[in-house]
């Protein structure tokens, strides 16, 4: 049975924020708890996985957020790619280097990969079922 | 613009299924709906755009594509039809993951069929190459 139309709250959005910043700074950990491991392998490596890493906490945040709505899945990824990275930008203020603009950069444009990636993948998973359907006829 | 093109709501339909079906043809379906759902507040904005910078270009296509050229403009201009587009590319979706699902429960009711019968059943990849 279907609820109607379905949109995320403020508390959904903010979820997906955490949860994407959460495993990038479980990557940041990492690499400092395990600097030993790590300065053995080549920065360039490093920065591809962190790169890699980015995208993959978005998609996935992007994703479960994605979940939440019935429509205007690209939007609702956007906008939570924007809010991660402006988020991420102000925790990095505490931090001794501060956040430099190549950073918000990558940040944006991972956490803006992400974005995408999770709406195109909730919709693809949800297209197949009668659910979102029904939740644009209750819509109109 | 350069033609008196009349849209009845007839041709509205048929234009739209014709790209909600190009759309699925090319398995599209996703990224279409993504990318239609997130432009749909500006369709009435682009369709004027499409007037200013396209329609003078397209008499010199002939005049089949200035004709389909001018109802598209006018057809996508209504917000309405592009819903009516994402409506027809899900619902297609819908339509061929039923018959997937369909030829799915079809090919194991034939595998059940088989074994019930006594025959062996059927190896797939590498376990054709299984000699038990």
């Amino acid at each position: 049975m279907s609820e109607g139309p379905r949109n995320p709250t403020m508390t959904d959005y903010m979820a997906g924020v955490m949860l994407a910043n959460g495993i990038v700074w479980i990557w940041a950990m990492a690499l400092a708890t395990f600097s030993d491991f790590f300065s053995r392998i080549p920065y360039v490596l490093l920065a591809f996985i962190a790169y890699v890493i980015y995208i993959l906490g978005a998609t996935l945040a992007s994703y479960l957020v994605c979940k939440r709505t019935s429509s205007k899945h690209l939007v609702v990824g956007l906008k939570l790619a924007g809010l991660a990275c402006f988020f991420s930008l102000i925790m990095m203020l505490g931090s001794t280097t501060g956040p430099t603009p190549a950073l918000a950069i990558v940040l944006l444009v991972c956490y803006g990969a992400g974005g995408i990636a999770g709406g195109y993948l909730a919709l693809r998973s949800e297209l197949g079922s009668r659910k979102i359907i029904q939740d644009r006829e209750l819509s109109e | 613009m350069y033609w008196d093109v009349e849209v009845t709501p007839e041709d509205e339909d048929e234009m739209i299924s014709k790209i909600a079906e190009k759309i699925h043809q090319y398995g599209l379906d996703v990224a279409a709906i993504l990318m239609i759902e997130t432009v749909k507040p500006l369709s009435f904005i682009g369709a004027q755009m499409g007037r200013f910078f396209v329609s003078p270009f397209l008499p010199a296509l002939g005049e089949n594509i200035g004709m389909s050229g001018e109802k598209f403009l006018q057809i996508f201009e209504k917000r309405e039809n592009v819903e009516k587009l994402i409506k027809a590319v899900e619902e297609l979706t819908q339509e061929e993951e039923e018959r997937k699902k369909a030829e799915k429960a079809k090919k194991l009711e034939e595998k059940k069929a088989r074994i019930a019968e006594g025959g062996e059943p059927e190896k797939k990849g590498w376990r054709r190459f299984l000699p038990f």
